[in-house]
C-alpha cells in the first residue's frame, strides 16, 4: 500500500470553508494538516474524482477526524468506482476490509465504521461470516457490552442467516461476566428466531437457573428468566421455578408483612429481583393465597428491599384484586 | 455513597455560572476539541440555546448570527441540514436546524431558495420499505432517525398518515420482551431509544398502540433504571449517567409515570455533578463538563419542575412555550 503524500495533490485548488459570518462568529483554528487535507478533501468531493490519490486522501482524513461520516460517505463512492475499475471486485473489497479492520481497532466508538461495514458487505460479491467474527471477537473482547458492535453482530446474523454459534458465543461472555445485559438479550434474539421447541426452552430455562445460582441478585438473568416464560411458555410458570425463587428470599413471605412493619423485623434477602420476580407471578395468577402473597411481596420492596421505587411497588399493589 | 436528604438540600443549582459556561462555547475556537466536533456542531447550538430558554436567558446567543448560521449549513445537494458548512445534510443536524429556527421564531428563513420544500422531501426521501428512516442516503438505520423525521416533519406540520403509519409499525417493533426499546427490532433495550420511540408515537398521538401492560413493563424499565445512589443508567448493570435524567424522564412523563422515580435522590446526583468553578455539568460527579450533558441535567430538573425553570415538553425536547404552538397530529381537515 503506497503512503498518503500531500505531494500528489498539488493540481487540487483547495476549497476553504465558507461560512458566510464575520471571522469573529466562527473562525476556527484548524492545525495546518487538518487544514490542508480536508480542503483539499473538499474539492475532490465537489468534483467527484474517483481516484487512488483520493482514497488515500480519506483515508488520511478519517484518521484525522474518524467521525465525519461526509468523508466516509465519499470513500464508500470512490470504492464503488474503482473495484469496478480494477476488475476483481471482490480482491479489491477484501482489500477494502482489511483497512477497515485497521481503522476499526483504533476507533472503537466510532459509529460510521459499522455502518460502512454493512455497506461494504451488501455491495461485496463473496462476503462471508468467518471473514467477519475475528474482528467482532476483538471489538468485544475490548468493551464486552459496546452497543454497536452487539448490534453489528445480529445485523451479521440476520444477513447470513447463521445462527449456529451464537448460543456458544452468548454464554462465553456470561461466563466472563453473568451481568452482562447485552449478552443475556443475545440470547433472547437468538431464541426468538429460531423457533426453539418446548425442549429446548426447558434448557435454557435450567441453563439460566444455574446463572442465578451463581449471582442471585442480577436483574438480566430474572428478566430473561421471566422473558423466556412470556415469550415462548405463555406465562405459565410451574411449581418448581417458584419454589426455585423463593430459595433467595428466605422464606419471607411465610412472615407477616404489613406496611406498619418495622424494617429491623424484615430479614436480608438474598435476592430482591427473586422477590419481584414471585410478586409478579402471584399478581398473574389469580387466587386469594397468591394475591395476598404478591401483596406482601410488593410491600417488603417498598418498605426494605427496593426503597427507591416504593412509588412503583404502592401502584402495583393498588393494582391487586 | 447515599447523600443523606439533609445534606442534598444545601446543593445549590448554578444557574448564572451554567449561563456563563453555555455562552463561552463558541468563543473556545483555539481548542483542538472544538474543531473535531463539527459533524456536531448544529446539535451543539441546540443544546446550548435549549438549555438557556429553560434558564430563562435566551437572548444570551445573538439570534440573528445563530440564525444565518443555520442556514449556511444547509446542504443544497441532499436538500438536508448539515451539522456544519461543507458537510453533507444528515437527519440529526436537520432536525437540530429545525428545532433552533422554531425557538426563535424564525421557520419562516426556511421560505428563501425553497430550502422548507427540498427540507421536507429530503426527510421524506430517507424512509424506508419498512417504515424507518435512515440518516442520510448513506443507509444507516435506527430509531434516532424515525424521531429525527417525524419531529422535524411534526415542526414543520409536514406530517401524512403515509409517512406516520408505517414509521409507528417500526417503532412497535424495536420493543422488547423486557420492556424497553432497542435501537432496531430485536436490538438490546436502551434508555435513549424509550425517549426516541416514546417521543415518536406522543408526536403522532399513537400512545395508544401500547397496550396497558406494555406501558407498565415500560414504566418498570424505565424506572428500575435509578440506581440506590440516585442517578439512572441506560442500559441494566451500567454506570450512572446524567444524560439518562433526559431520556428516562422524558420516557416516564411521556408515559405518564415520572412520580416512580425518587426526585430528590436524583437532584442531588444532577447537583453534584455541576462544576462549581466553570458552572456546567458533567455525565457523573467529578468529570469534565460538556453542553450535552449540561442541558439535559438542565432538561430533567425542569421536568421534576426544580430550581424554578422554563418548562419542557418531554416529547420535542424544546420549552413547552415553543412547542405549545406546534399543530397537533393528526391535522383537522
Amino acid at each position: 500500500m503506497s503512503g498518503f503524500d500531500m505531494n500528489n495533490y498539488v493540481d487540487v485548488e483547495p476549497l476553504e470553508i465558507e461560512t458566510g459570518l464575520p471571522d469573529e462568529v466562527c473562525p476556527i483554528m484548524y492545525t495546518d494538516e487538518y487544514k490542508q487535507v480536508m480542503s483539499v478533501a473538499r474539492r475532490l468531493m465537489q468534483e467527484g474524482e474517483y481516484s487512488e490519490r483520493a482514497l488515500q486522501l480519506t483515508s488520511k482524513a478519517i484518521a484525522l477526524a474518524p467521525a465525519f461520516y461526509t468523508v466516509w460517505n465519499y470513500r464508500y463512492s470512490i470504492v464503488e468506482h474503482l473495484a469496478k475499475e480494477s476488475g476483481d471486485v471482490e480482491g479489491y473489497m477484501n482489500k477494502e476490509m482489511d483497512w477497515l479492520d485497521e481503522v476499526t481497532l483504533g476507533n472503537p466508538k466510532n459509529y460510521q465504521i459499522w455502518s460502512y461495514r454493512q455497506a461494504l458487505l451488501k455491495i461485496h460479491p463473496a462476503p462471508s461470516v468467518k471473514r467477519e467474527l475475528p474482528i467482532l471477537q476483538i471489538m468485544i473482547d475490548d468493551d464486552t457490552k459496546n452497543y454497536h458492535v452487539w448490534s453489528y453482530r445480529k445485523w451479521c446474523i440476520l444477513f447470513f442467516q447463521d445462527f449456529t454459534n451464537e448460543l456458544t458465543y452468548a454464554d462465553s461472555l456470561i461466563q466472563r461476566d453473568v451481568y452482562n445485559n447485552s449478552a443475556w438479550t443475545h440470547r433472547m434474539f437468538v431464541m426468538k428466531h429460531t423457533n426453539p421447541s418446548k425442549h429446548e426452552v426447558r434448557e435454557e430455562i435450567e441453563y439460566t437457573k444455574k446463572k442465578i445460582e451463581i449471582v442471585p441478585q442480577n436483574v438480566s438473568s430474572w428478566e430473561y428468566l421471566r422473558g423466556l416464560y412470556e415469550v415462548f411458555l405463555d406465562c405459565e410458570y410451574d411449581e418448581e421455578t417458584i419454589k426455585f425463587a423463593e430459595k433467595f428470599t428466605d422464606d419471607i413471605l411465610k412472615l407477616d408483612i404489613t406496611v406498619d412493619k418495622e424494617v429491623s423485623a424484615l430479614p436480608n434477602i438474598e435476592s430482591s429481583y427473586a422477590l419481584e420476580f414471585l410478586a409478579d407471578v402471584f399478581a398473574k395468577i389469580p387466587s386469594p393465597e397468591n394475591t395476598n402473597n404478591a401483596k406482601k411481596a410488593y410491600t417488603a420492596l417498598s418498605l426494605k428491599y427496593d426503597p427507591i421505587r416504593s412509588a412503583l411497588w404502592n401502584h402495583k399493589m393498588g393494582q391487586l384484586a | 455513597m447515599s447523600i443523606e436528604m439533609s445534606e442534598s438540600e444545601n446543593i445549590v443549582f448554578l444557574r448564572d455560572k451554567h449561563i456563563k459556561y453555555i455562552d463561552s462555547l463558541d468563543k473556545k475556537q483555539e481548542d483542538y476539541e472544538y474543531w473535531l466536533s463539527e459533524h456536531l456542531r448544529l446539535n451543539g447550538v441546540y443544546w446550548g440555546l435549549t438549555a438557556l430558554c429553560l434558564l430563562n436567558a435566551k437572548d444570551t446567543f445573538k439570534k440573528e448570527d445563530v440564525i444565518e448560521f443555520v442556514i449556511s449549513c444547509w446542504d443544497e445537494r441532499s436538500g438536508g441540514f448539515a451539522p456544519f458548512p461543507g458537510h453533507d445534510g444528515h437527519m440529526l443536524s436537520t432536525l437540530s436546524a429545525i428545532q433552533i429556527l422554531a425557538t426563535y421564531d424564525a421557520l419562516d428563513s426556511m421560505n428563501a431558495r425553497d430550502i422548507r420544500e427540498k427540507c421536507v422531501a429530503f426527510i421524506k426521501g430517507n424512509q424506508m420499505k419498512d417504515g424507518s428512516f435512515q440518516g442520510d442516503r448513506f443507509g444507516e438505520v435506527d430509531t434516532r432517525f424515525v424521531y429525527n423525521a417525524i419531529s422535524s416533519l411534526s415542526i414543520l406540520g409536514e406530517l401524512t398518515p403515509e409517512i406516520v403509519d408505517p414509521a409507528v409499525e417500526y417503532i412497535l417493533r424495536c420493543y422488547n420482551f423486557d420492556g424497553g426499546f432497542g435501537l432496531c427490532p430485536g436490538a438490546e433495550s436502551h434508555a435513549a431509544q424509550a425517549f426516541t420511540c416514546l417521543g415518536t408515537l406522543a408526536i403522532v398521538n399513537k400512545l395508544g398502540k401500547l397496550s396497558d401492560s406494555q406501558m407498565e413493563e415500560l414504566g418498570w424499565w424505565l424506572c428500575e433504571r435509578q440506581l440506590p445512589e440516585g442517578g439512572l443508567n441506560g442500559r441494566p448493570s451500567k454506570l450512572p449517567d446524567v444524560c439518562y435524567s433526559w431520556w428516562v424522564l422524558s420516557s416516564l412523563s411521556i408515559i405518564d409515570k415520572l412520580s416512580w422515580i425518587d426526585y430528590n435522590k436524583l437532584r442531588a446526583f444532577i447537583l453534584q455533578s455541576q462544576d462549581e468553578k466553570k458552572g456546567g455539568i458533567s455525565d457523573r460527579p467529578e468529570n469534565e463538563v460538556d453542553v450535552y450533558h449540561t442541558v439535559f441535567g438542565i432538561a430533567g430538573l425542569s421536568l421534576m419542575g426544580f430550581e424554578n425553570l422554563d418548562p419542557i415538553d418531554p416529547a420535542y425536547c424544546m420549552p413547552v412555550s415553543v412547542t405549545s404552538k406546534f399543530k397537533k397530529y393528526p391535522y383537522d381537515k
